[in-house]
């Protein structure tokens, strides 16, 4: 097994679109890496080209330039999907099939013997929750239900690289949890594991590796912990007794953000902030520090900061680049 | 092709055989449409000629039923073409008896829609004979039928992957009815060329005998009786089963017997005193002027006529050893069974051939040689040939 | 282990089979077959009857497998491709190529099936009516098999680039022309026009020889079907639906999904 699950390399791929068939450039020289036996998180706001990237990598999509190897092959190889596992966005399925069935035929896809798929087919479903509507039609599945299913198929052939477009989307707290749990059991079996999300809280929680597309481009990509820095980036404050302009006192012009929380007032204070200087102001106007959280910078605020909020293609400028 | 092109080529048949069909002109009666004629007679005069040119001038008529042109009717059909011709015959079935307002105008509708069913089920044979019957009833020689049977008659099937044939090549129907039309109906030229087609029908090997017969028997009326002898010999020689080589024989030999027979009686009558003849020249000799001119350009059918022949001046009989002894064979026989159906119903032998007289059973022909009659012998209770005295021709 | 063609093809035959307007047309054709009856009734002559009953009957499976050939072949693919559902099919180890051979084998399946029942239900009727249904009555249906196979294969190659309406019209189109090749041959040899010919010629060429699967005739009749000719009908049906699902699959790898 080579030690990276996927390696891509100035990938581009354009649409045509419109009755004049005008050309809308998504992907503009994508180019990353993901290491095997990992989780990596792939991020960027709707539209930016996730889901391309996804099924250029898959075979679904044929890129227009760049190339793309997973598991080592080349992507237009039929051979290297015998090993991976992708769940779609909103995937559909069958509708006169019930989840057994479907089961049954996507393991045959997978050229899985009958007696292989008999035999995983129920345990899956118990995890990702579908043992009781195993006999059902899929036609009668909720948006939910899909989803789970979707993961169950992926699972299905026991793959070595799963590809995972929005796993999370459509599911309650409990599945999302169910999905996340199923990630991290899969890495610890040493399974690489890709996949999109634009719920940041959750990649943090489960990935090692992040990559950050938007405008076409990869504008960040490393370990989630490289990707925040060290370091506090900002502190959390909450004083009693004592206005905004304790804050103010304490980090002139640099106050990002307060409220009033009944008889709290809270804020947001730069990480470079000397905490003493700050107690000495807020006991100068008569208040008391309640709370002095430390906060490091959340992938949120990276994403902001990078740029995220274009809406991908052609609109918004990138922001500055953050090499790895 | 884009989907541009396909709905342009479609579209495009579509409309070719959508003009075809228009251009057939109206179907119900009295209604005048001047542009369609006069473009067809005066702007297009190529329609006029071409193949679809005689159904064209069927159609250019005013108050016509609506009669399609064969190609565009095959065309339309695509893969259902016998459905098709067998759904226009069943929508032209009951018209064929009707009486028609223009009734010149029926023989030329009648001979368009059989045009169009037969060249897309050429095989059919039933809309074609009553077509040919319907026209008789117009006019007894009307010109459509000889067009229409041929028509079928020349009619081409193509079988998949294989060439093209005329589908109707063993249909004895055909040539029959064409036959029976021109020998009937026609001048002496035309009975001629009925001639013709009759021994065509004659020789098909599904043709029924019955048809053989009457065509012996008026030809022989017309002086010439060996015409069932040459049919017989004609089938005889087509057919590939040696039984049935076997059974067309003997029927030749049974027709040209009888024809030998009244020659024999002629020539008889012809001495003075009357004495039967003894040699088979002077039989020969008494067949008619037209049969006696073909022998002298044919010797070898003369042969044939007297080959085996064997003159009995005792009985006054010509006979054919062959022939005789397998007519005494199947006569026995036939005896022989109808004592055992005796015996078993009625629990006891028969004494003599007259206790089966009393016994309802299809009669069985006399021996063929004449001064003979069946008889039973006493000692063996087996059917035997006796000579008969009550003959006046037994002299023995 | 079944390949992945077996696969998909197993579960496009579930799939459409259960579809009902397959179903509906389905009631149409037995319905068709039992008035043929009726239809017969009307011709005087006892020998026409049962010929008219053959005739229209095989007439009715061959509008509707054309009709059924044209409908669903051409929506075989953009219905995937609308509901999204092959996405996790064609994510795995299957390449387009067998994704379409496998729907297409699929939908013939179901095709051979409604066929064999329309077989066993003609020669059960031949039966009641005391006529011999014969080998060449099965001969023709399977003739009209091979013709369904042909017209399928077409219509989803057109359906791979078109609408599913300008496919299905296609499909008729190409019925017709199909059927008609040698008629048109004929018309060329009475006309003689040399302006015709070279079209003529190419329509003979360009399109699939219809008439070739057409055993209607010696079942209306009772001649025989020699084997060796359903031999080369087979082999000929399957060339041109291997030419037709090869230009399907190419379009189908080039196109884009939504």
């Amino acid at each position: 097994m080579s030690e990276v699950a996927v390696r891509v390399d100035g990938l581009r791929k354009s649409y045509r679109s419109g009755f004049w068939r005008r050309r809308s450039e998504t992907l503009r020289g994508v180019s990353f890496s993901v290491p095997a036996g990992r989780a990596v998180g792939y991020l960027g706001a709707n539209g930016v080209g996730k889901t391309t990237t996804l099924k250029i990598l898959v075979g679904l999509l044929e890129a227009d330039g760049g190339t793309a190897e997973v598991l080592g092959m080349p992507v237009h190889d039929p051979a290297c999907r015998r090993r991976v596992g992708f769940l779609p966005e909103n995937p559909y399925f069958y509708e006169h099939l019930t989840a057994r069935e479907a089961m049954r035929f996507y393991g045959g896809l997978s050229r899985m013997e009958d007696r292989a798929v008999e035999a995983r087919t129920l345990p899956l479903l118990e995890k990702v929750g579908l043992a009781a509507a195993a006999d059902r039609r899929l036609g009668e599945f909720s948006k939910g239900m899909r989803q789970r299913l979707g993961v169950a198929q992926a699972l299905l052939h026991d793959p070595e690289l799963l590809i995972l477009d929005e796993p999370m989307s459509g599911l309650d707290p409990f599945g999302r949890l169910l999905v996340k749990d199923l990630i991290l059991e899969e890495r610890a079996k040493g399974k690489t594991i890709f996949f999109s999300s634009h719920i940041l809280g959750d990649v943090e929680e489960v990935c090692d590796f992040a990559v950050i597309i938007a405008d076409g481009r990869v504008t960040a990509s490393g370990t989630v912990q490289g990707l925040l820095g060290a370091g506090v980036a900002e502190y959390e404050v909450a004083v009693r007794g004592a206005g905004p302009a304790a804050f103010e006192a304490a980090a002139p012009g640099r106050v990002r953000f307060f409220r009033q929380d009944g008889e709290l007032t809270r804020g947001r204070l730069p990480g470079d902030l000397d905490p003493a200087a700050l107690h000495a102001s807020v006991a100068a106007a008569g208040g008391v520090v309640v709370e002095l959280v430390p906060r490091r910078e959340s992938l949120e605020d990276l994403f902001v900061r990078t740029g995220g909020t274009a809406t991908g293609g052609d609109a918004g400028a990138g922001a500055g680049r953050k090499s790895p | 092709m884009t989907a541009g092109g396909w709905a342009v080529t479609g579209l495009a048949f579509a409309a070719g055989i959508c003009g075809q069909v228009l251009v057939q002109g109206p179907t119900g009666r009295d209604k005048d449409l001047p542009w369609i004629e006069g473009w067809m007679q005066e702007d297009l005069p190529s329609w006029g000629r071409g193949p679809l040119g005689h159904a064209n001038q069927v159609r250019a008529s005013r108050r016509l039923h609506a009669a399609p042109s064969s190609m565009a009717f095959r065309l339309s059909a695509g893969g259902v073409k016998e459905a098709a011709a067998d759904a226009l015959w069943l929508t032209v079935l009951p018209r064929l008896g009707r009486s028609w307002v223009e009734p010149e105008r029926k023989g030329a509708w009648i001979e368009a829609v059989t045009t169009a069913m037969t060249d897309a089920n050429p095989r059919a044979l039933t809309p074609v004979i009553y077509a040919a019957y319907f026209l008789e009833g117009i006019e007894r020689r009307h010109p459509a039928i000889e067009r229409v049977l041929e028509r079928a008659m020349e009619a081409r099937e193509k079988a998949p992957f294989e060439e093209p044939r005329r589908a109707n090549a063993a249909s004895w129907q055909l040539p029959e009815v064409l036959g029976m039309n021109l020998y009937m109906f026609g001048t002496p030229e035309e009975k001629k060329r009925a001639v013709l087609w009759l021994r065509e029908a004659a020789a098909m090997p599904t043709c029924p005998d019955l048809v053989i017969d009457f065509i012996a028997a008026f030809r022989a009326r017309e002086g010439s009786p060996l015409e069932g002898w040459e049919l017989w010999i004609h089938r005889a020689f087509q057919a590939e089963n040696p039984e049935f080589r076997r059974a067309y024989l003997e029927e030749a030999d049974r027709a040209r017997l009888a024809a030998l027979r009244r020659w024999a009686s002629a020539a008889e009558a012809r001495r003075t005193p009357p004495a039967w003849p003894s040699t088979v020249d002077e039989v020969l000799a008494e067949a008619p002027e037209p049969e006696r001119l073909t022998w002298d350009s044919l010797p070898r059918r003369r042969a044939a006529v007297a080959e085996g022949v064997l003159l009995h001046p005792d009985t006054r009989d010509i006979e054919i050893p062959s022939l005789t002894a397998r007519l005494e064979k199947e006569g026995l026989e036939d005896l022989r069974l109808l004592l055992r159906h005796f015996e078993l119903t009625n629990g006891r032998k028969a004494a003599s051939l007259a206790d089966l007289d009393s016994f309802s059973h299809r009669p069985v022909a006399p021996p063929p040689r004449h001064g003979t009659r069946w008889g039973l012998n006493p000692a063996t209770g087996e059917p035997e040939v006796v000579p008969d005295l009550a003959d006046p021709r037994s002299r023995r | 282990m079944k390949g992945p063609v077996l696969v998909v093809a197993g579960n496009t035959y579930r799939e459409v089979g259960r579809d009902r307007m397959l179903h509906l047309l389905g009631a149409l054709v037995v319905g068709f077959v039992l008035f043929s009856w009726v239809l017969g009734w009307l011709n005087p002559e006892e020998a026409d009857q049962v010929r008219h009953l053959v005739d229209f009957g095989l007439a009715g499976v061959n509008l509707f497998g054309l009709l059924m050939a044209a409908l669903l072949g051409s929506s075989l693919l953009r219905r995937e491709m609308e509901r999204r559902t092959l996405y996790t099919v064609l994510c795995r180890e299957v390449t387009r190529t067998e994704f379409v051979l496998g729907k297409y084998l699929g939908l013939v399946g179901v095709f051979a099936t409604g066929l064999a029942l329309v077989a066993v239900l003609m020669v059960l009727y031949f039966a009641i009516f005391g006529a011999a249904p014969g080998w060449p009555l099965v001969a023709a249906i399977y003739g009209n098999l091979l013709e369904i196979a042909v017209l399928t294969a077409a219509s989803v190659l057109l359906g791979s680039f078109t609408t599913p309406a300008l496919s299905a019209i296609g499909t008729v189109a190409l019925w017709l022309v199909g059927h008609n090749t040698e008629t048109l041959l004929e018309y060329l040899q009475m006309t003689g026009k040399e302006a015709l010919e070279i079209p003529f010629q190419t329509l003979y060429y360009a399109f699939p020889n219809l008439s070739d699967f057409n055993y209607r005739l010696a079942a209306s009749f009772e001649l025989p079907v020699p084997p060796s000719v359903l031999a080369f009908a087979t082999v000929y049906a399957v060339l041109w639906v291997g030419l037709f699902l090869g230009a399907a699959s190419l379009f189908f790898r080039r196109r884009e999904l939504p």
